[in-house]
């Protein structure tokens, strides 16, 4: 099986993408406010998210390899643990809200403790098979979920209400703020970028730059297609999973609740898998090494999930955040300044 | 001198001393014939074994000559250079000098001719054992393609491959592997069209054989392939001289073994796993229309009874009203639940398949009506099953039998499909999925992906792969290493 090998900018922007989209879809908001602040929001976060990438992005065009050894050379593993830490948690937590998921949605089909436990060993399982694997199945899911959406817009009874697209108010900067700040804490997809890039064949440039447009374009178009056609009626539905297929609908297949809960399952073993792999990055035995960071996911998502804890907890929210920070833009940031150095040092010693 | 010869494994100048050796090397077998002779007065043996050489054959080419050939006072000597230079006996002769020579040619089916006094003999293909005729692909059928499968003759495949491709850049390379057998491997391939670095893995690999009898393609197989772990294979096999031509077109390697009637093939795809040879006969809206009919087989052979289960006994409301009240008054009348129910009827199933194969053809019909008409009728009328649940058996059955080449694979996703489904719902048949999907796309096979050219995705060869609208593309000399995400080509830089 592959192992180390690399993967295609493309297949990175869609790992990237499914694991963000993975996020949103599964994300339980209290209550739907308008439409419009938060595109806005998300328009903004993805601005500076932009602007974020920027360090990773040279270090990797400039043929940067690994991050943590570029900082530290052979004490690397010390550093590689925090990403290990970091994703750890990512897998945890979003491994805890898909068995939430399934509770409240889907409670005869499998108890949060078995949902939990069966997810972790898909996700352990298809990220000890490396990933290529993992970066070829992103795009054929990628697919899966186009294909889905063409069919159930296609048998969609819903209509677009234009009244739903209601213009921005006084009081839609606290959605607004709300919803930046929670859109850039979803911005793990950075120390992502920063791990995976060093088995990224080429064009970092080219999977970041994708990656955000794509991810605008989805994103917005979902939230556009939520607040045009249901609006508050999310509120009932809760998972923005379902709203989707709220309304689709035909004499062969009555309700698509459950072929959505099939395709986001696949896509949350995908992801959840992708997490683990960069568990393992800074361990050499693979095999073994998936194991111990699924088993540690497993307990911090049961423990999430019976504390009741939200994702969106605010020490949860600065932990997301400050990894990012710290993983995604500083670590990226002094490795390239690290490797201006080096470029300076050895120039001037031929010199 | 002598004992120096003997203990080197040289043949002997003594004609007995060498026949008692190869008389004890063989263990007193009984099927090692000696026929000694005197050619003009000198001592000699001609060592066949009984069915490997043809009689008639060797009498015409070898026993007429020798019987002829006379001199006055003649030595040793005069013999062997007559054997050796004066004549020519076959096509194929060896002059041997070692034991282990003439052991070796014995077992290939040649004669081995002994003279008193000399330590070198000659072997002489006479091979006549008795092979079947070329028959038709029985696993492969068609309706337009050629009705000639692969031999068990190693030499008659290799002619069935050369009379398709009449090219001197058609190449066969001759292996042995089998610590036992010793059988012959060929490996067949067109020369600039496959990689070097491909040729060289292959032989390699091949050379690591480890068995000590290579009876089948699958003793082969797993030394073929590198993806231990893998549910699928990334070698294939054909019975077929015109699929493994065209493979061999496409820059793959085939490796043809004597005794069996299918060629391994390498690097191998999951796409090809739903092309056939009348693909490339029919018309190209046709050709497509068939093969999306296989592509949905294979998904409704593996995912339709698990799906089944799962909406009927966790998502019903995934169907339509009227269909899911037929269900519920169908399942009301059964006794079981609804997986074990399935788990059982798949079970009878696979059953009732293992004992068409295995048995005689003029049974096999006869159990397939017994078990698909008389116990399913019966099963339903009393009430065991349902009869919708037999129906979807008997789509997912007819659909098995489409894309044969995925059936190991099929048979299992069916079953733990049944069971996920049955525990889990949709759940647990995604969580399946997902690994399989994972698993397939890391399958490499000789560093091209299994799952090329869907993902990795290369467009020029997606008009052979969803579609058939690309008649005249295909000939124009494409190969596996064009594909996106192989690396063959980019190792044989390195």
């Amino acid at each position: 099986m592959t192992a180390e090998k690399k993967i295609s900018a493309g297949q990175l922007m869609l790992l990237l993408l499914l694991a963000r989209v993975m996020h949103t879809m599964m994300f339980r908001a209290d209550g739907f406010e308008s439409g419009l602040p938060m595109m806005l929001g998300l328009l903004c976060s993805t601005a500076v998210e932009a602007v974020a990438a920027l360090p990773a992005v040279i270090y990797f065009e400039k043929g940067g390899a690994d991050i943590p050894r570029e900082l530290f050379g052979k004490n690397s593993a010390a550093f590689s643990l925090l990403y290990t830490v970091y994703f750890t948690v990512i897998a945890g937590g979003t491994v805890a809200l898909f068995a939430e998921f399934m509770q409240q949605e889907f409670s005869k089909t499998v108890s949060p403790t078995a949902a939990t436990v069966l997810l972790l060993i898909a996700a352990a399982y298809c990220a000890s098979l490396g990933i290529e694997g993992l970066g070829r199945a992103g795009t054929a899911v990628f697919w899966l979920f186009a294909i889905m959406s063409v069919l159930m817009v296609t048998v969609s009874e819903g209509s677009f209400d234009w009244l739903n697209l209601r213009p921005l108010a006084q009081g839609d900067g606290e959605t607004f703020s709300r919803y930046f700040v929670e859109s850039l804490s979803s911005s793990w997809w950075l120390p992502m970028f920063c791990v995976l890039g060093a088995n990224l064949k080429s064009g970092a440039k080219k999977a970041v730059g994708g990656y955000l447009v794509l991810k605008l374009v989805i994103i917005e178009t979902l939230l556009l297609l939520v607040t045009l056609v249901l609006w508050r009626y999310i509120d009932v539905l809760g998972y923005p999973i379902l709203a989707l297929g709220a309304y689709a609908k035909s004499d062969f297949i009555q309700r698509f609740d459950a072929i959505n809960m099939f395709v986001w399952a696949i896509n949350c073993a995908l992801a959840v898998g992708v997490y683990i792999f960069i568990c393992t990055k800074p361990f050499s035995r693979k095999k073994l090494s998936c194991a111990i960071p699924a088993a540690l996911a497993g307990v911090f998502a049961l423990f999430e999930y019976k504390r009741g804890l939200r994702f969106d907890e605010p020490w949860l929210l600065g932990f997301k955040l400050g990894g990012i920070i710290l993983l995604g833009i500083l670590a990226p940031l002094c490795a390239c300044i690290k490797m201006k150095v080096k470029e300076y040092i050895s120039k001037g010693a031929e010199e | 001198m002598i004992l120096m010869i003997e203990k080197s494994g040289g043949l002997l100048p003594r004609l007995e001393a060498d026949i008692s050796r190869i008389k004890s090397a063989f263990g007193n077998s009984a099927d090692l014939n000696i026929v000694r002779l005197e050619v003009s007065g000198v001592r000699c043996a001609v060592l066949t074994l009984e069915g490997m050489v043809k009689s008639s054959s060797l009498a015409k080419m070898l026993f007429e000559p020798l019987m002829g050939f006379e001199k006055k006072n003649a030595k040793p000597a005069d013999v062997l250079r007559f054997l050796l230079d004066e004549s020519v006996f076959s096509t194929e002769q060896t002059p041997i000098s070692l034991l282990s020579e003439a052991e070796e040619k014995l077992c290939s089916g040649f004669a081995v001719v002994l003279v008193h006094g000399c330590t070198s003999g000659l072997a002489i293909s006479a091979q006549g054992f008795d092979k079947r005729a070329v028959s038709e692909p029985d696993s492969e059928p068609n309706v337009k393609g050629t009705r000639e499968a692969l031999s068990d003759s190693l030499r008659t495949s290799m002619a069935l491959i050369r009379r398709r491709i009449k090219s001197p850049r058609l190449r066969f390379e001759l292996l042995k592997a089998g610590k036992i057998s010793n059988t012959e491997l060929c490996l067949v391939y067109i020369d600039g069209k496959a990689p070097k670095r491909l040729i060289a893995r292959a032989k390699k690999r091949l050379e690591k054989i480890k068995s000590e009898l290579i009876l089948t393609s699958g003793n082969i197989i797993p030394y073929l392939a590198e993806n231990g772990g893998s549910f699928f294979s990334g070698v294939s096999t054909t019975e077929r001289p015109d699929v493994l031509c065209a493979k061999i077109n496409e820059g793959r390697i085939g490796v043809l073994i004597d005794g069996v009637p299918f060629a391994a093939v390498c690097p191998a795809l999951f796409i090809e796993n739903f092309q056939a040879v009348d693909d490339y006969a029919d018309k190209p809206y046709y050709a497509t229309y068939q093969r999306w009919i296989r592509f949905f087989a294979f998904f409704i052979s593996s995912l339709l009874p698990g799906l089944y289960v799962a909406s009927a006994v966790y998502h019903p409301e995934v169907l339509s009203r009227s269909l899911l009240l037929n269900l519920l008054a169908s399942e009301e009348r059964t006794p079981y639940p609804l997986v074990a129910e399935m788990f059982i009827v798949i079970v009878m199933f696979e059953i009732l398949r293992e004992a068409g194969i295995r048995l005689p053809r003029s049974i096999g019909g006869a159990v397939s009506i017994v078990g698909g008409l008389v116990i399913g009728d019966a099963a339903v009328t009393s009430g065991l099953i349902s009869a919708p649940l037999l129906i979807i058996i008997g789509i997912t059955a007819t659909s098995a039998f489409v894309v044969p080449s995925l059936t190991p694979q099929m048979s299992m996703l069916r079953i733990f499909n049944v069971i996920l489904g049955g525990l889990t719902g949709f759940f647990g048949i995604a969580l399946l999925a997902a690994a399989m999907l994972v698993n397939a796309c890391a399958t490499d096979s000789f560093a091209v992906p299994y799952t090329a050219p869907l993902t990795p995705f290369t467009r020029r060869a997606f008009g052979d792969i969803l579609t058939k609208f690309s008649a005249v593309r295909e000939n124009v000399g494409e190969t596996v290493e064009d594909l996106n995400g192989a690396e063959i080509k980019k190792e044989a830089e390195n």
